[in-house]
């Protein structure tokens, strides 16, 4: 079976209108020099976003704020996504690890609980990525390691060149998705199989070219950094910008804590599962008003402990893409990089 | 299609007052609902709200459960001022509890404080229906004040078969026994400190100097049993709330050997 084809720009709207046909197809539209995902109607013009949407990926699998008490999941339509970047489907694995229930290092269990609302909507997401034909000021993923094209955890990749695009079948899913469709595709010539290679060559360097924050630190070495760190005196002025209103955690893909809420409508009782914010003052505040989180600094620091410590220990894999999604909608201006940075620059003096 | 984070129904039949802010709530559990001693549950209130608790009943009575809760806050609250009958919810159990095979044939001394006699009750009851294998119990439990003290009836039984030792910080003129801190009752006048384990439960500042007592007395990190109370909501390793350095609370603890935690350097924030 062929794994590669050539599909013409004009042909791209056919493609979606098809996979549309049996998914809850959501694309993306440009705003400003954002894109935003939306759910894909034949009027709606599609675009290739250049880089990953405002935001996360993961909103479209676990809902911002959702009444669980009713949900079936398995009656909904497939999901299919068009067209998420390398950085989100990195940060996917995450939630997969912690919703799917994949056995953490430090389990003393064997039998984990699976999500099954998200095991469902996992399991039918069709995954249709797309290389990064641009990037934001705040992008970093290869200082985490991530280059800016997608390397697994996609069905099908499109990578965009010139006159059209390179596709990439991975998975069984994404041919069955695309079965009947690619009589309107062709062999890629050699030449276009090049050209997808030297404009995934040409981007890395424009990003390490134009890009000054792009590396905080060597990413072996972050997890040491932060570890040691613990008591850096840094912490207390990293977060003197925090107003704490928690969009560091929500806008990030890799960020997976909830809160769940029951309440009253009307006469029925709802259950709600809702994100929460680590950087919220309540987030560890137990009864009787003790709260081992009880300052800003604290709170931040937690949410590098968790990012760097607690993931690599238990997944061997940082929680954190380099997406900077964090970075941008941070009132405070408060920075990823940087204070990845000063850990490292800390680390090197302790040595 | 089974929801994890969706509790069961179980009947509420009866509450027990223990003290001014305390009270047992009796669940019959017709359908089968069994949990290990230290473990917990979530206990909800339909629209209004869930907390986590440990239940205090003999883990060996399939029928009915019971749960000793402090009234503290919102959901407490609200359960404090329910009158029976009614329907609750309850999902669980989690976490890992007592692992009672590790305590068989030791010494085995139990050091509760205000409410944390609640999971040490469960335990107590556990232990002592294998009175083959536990044989040598010691009880060391502190309140605030005689009032506070929870249990009392029960605590006469328990200290006819074992040693049993209470205090409370502040006395009344009818108290007879010690007055102090917990850690003012610790010792190692009748304990083999090669053969023994020590379990305990209690407000965090007295776990914490509990545990620097215990140290200080000569207990090894690995022969002490601490249950670490964090901030929980699903109780099922995914919420994100009860997390301390490589564990989730809920689902790796809530009881740690003080071994696994005396690293981690946010242990007693
Ligand atoms: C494993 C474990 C076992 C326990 N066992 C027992 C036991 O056997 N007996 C016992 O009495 N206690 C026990 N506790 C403590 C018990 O869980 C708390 O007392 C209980 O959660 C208090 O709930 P509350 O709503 O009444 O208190 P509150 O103080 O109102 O709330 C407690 C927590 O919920 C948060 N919160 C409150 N309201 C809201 C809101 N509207 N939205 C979001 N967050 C909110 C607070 O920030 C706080 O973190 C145990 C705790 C744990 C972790
Ligand atoms: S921490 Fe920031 S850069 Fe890292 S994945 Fe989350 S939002 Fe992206
Ligand atoms: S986005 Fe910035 S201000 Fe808001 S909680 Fe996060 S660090 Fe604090
Ligand atoms: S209570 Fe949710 S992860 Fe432990």
């Amino acid at each position: 079976m062929e794994r590669f084809f050539y599909l013409q720009a004009k042909y791209l709207k056919d493609f979606l209108s098809f996979i549309a046909k049996n998914h809850r197809l959501f694309i993306c539209q440009a705003k400003e020099d954002d894109y935003y995902y939306v759910q894909f109607s034949e009027g709606l013009e599609p675009v290739f976003n250049a880089y990953r949407t405002f935001e996360p990926l993961k909103s479209l699998i676990v809902p911002a704020k959702e009444r669980i008490d009713n949900l079936n999941p398995s009656k909904e339509k497939p999901l299919a996504v068009f067209n998420p970047k390398h950085c989100d489907l990195n940060a996917l694995a995450i939630q997969d690890f912690i919703f799917l229930g994949q056995k953490p290092k430090f389990a003393s269990v064997e039998d984990l609980d699976v999500d099954t609302s998200y095991e469902q909507r996992r399991k039918n997401l069709l995954i249709i990525s797309g290389d990064c034909t641009g990037y934001k000021e705040v992008c970093w993923c290869l200082g985490m390691g991530l280059k800016p094209y997608p390397e697994s955890g996609y069905d099908i990749n499109l990578s965009f060149i010139d006159t059209g695009y390179v596709l990439e079948f991975s998975t069984g899913k994404g041919r069955l998705a695309l079965k009947g469709f690619e009589r309107r595709m062709t062999k890629p010539t050699n030449e276009q199989m090049h050209k997808r290679e030297h404009k995934r060559s040409k981007i890395i360097a424009d990003m390490q070219n134009s890009l000054p924050e792009l590396y905080p630190g060597p990413v072996e070495a972050m997890q040491q950094a932060v570890k040691q760190g613990f008591n850096s005196a840094s912490w207390k002025e990293f977060m003197l910008t925090c107003v704490e209103c928690g969009g560091c955690n929500f806008i990030c893909d890799t960020c997976h804590c909830f809160l769940l809420s029951d309440e009253k409508r009307g006469k029925e009782n709802a259950r709600l599962k809702l994100w929460d914010a680590c950087l919220y003052a309540n987030f560890a505040k137990v009864a009787g008003g003790a709260n081992p989180l009880d300052t800003r600094a604290k709170r931040l620091r937690n949410r590098y402990m968790k990012k760097f410590d607690f993931f690599p220990d238990n997944l061997g894999k940082y929680a954190c893409c380099g997406c900077g999604r964090c970075i941008e909608v941070c009132p405070g201006k408060i920075d990823i990089r940087k204070i990845l940075k000063t850990l490292h620059n800390e680390l090197l003096v302790k040595k | 299609m089974k929801n994890i984070y969706l509790p069961i129904p179980v009947a509420l039949e009866q509450i027990i007052d223990e003290s001014a802010t305390i009270k047992t709530f009796r669940f019959s559990s017709n359908d089968g609902f069994r949990f290990k001693t230290g473990q917990f549950v979530e206990l909800s209130l339909p629209g209004i709200g869930e907390a986590p608790f440990t239940p205090s009943s003999d883990p060996n009575i399939s029928t009915r459960f019971e749960i000793t809760i402090m009234n503290v806050g919102r959901v407490t609250q609200a359960l404090h001022a329910l009158k029976t009958p009614a329907t609750l919810g309850v999902r669980g159990p989690y976490g890992l509890g007592y692992p009672l095979e590790e305590f068989k044939n030791k010494q085995i001394l139990i050091v509760g404080g205000g409410v944390g006699l609640a999971p040490l009750r469960s335990l107590i009851l556990a232990l002592f229906a294998r009175p083959a294998d536990f044989k040598n119990i010691h009880l060391r439990f502190g309140a605030r004040t005689p009032d506070d003290l929870i249990y009392k009836q029960e605590i006469k039984e328990w200290s006819k078969i074992c040693d049993c030792v209470l205090t409370v910080d502040k006395a009344d003129s009818d108290w007879k026994d010690n007055v102090g801190v917990v850690t003012t009752i610790l010792d190692t006048d009748s304990i083999d400190l090669k053969n023994c384990v020590v379990i305990v439960c209690g407000p965090p500042i007295m776990m914490k100097f509990a545990t620097f007592k215990l140290l200080e007395l000569g207990f090894k990190d690995k022969q002490i049993y601490l249950s670490m109370e964090k901030n929980m909501s699903c109780g099922l390793g995914k919420c994100g709330h009860c997390r301390i350095g490589p564990f989730f609370v809920c689902r790796e603890g809530p009881v740690f050997t003080f071994d696994k935690l005396k690293d981690l350097p946010e242990v007693w924030d």
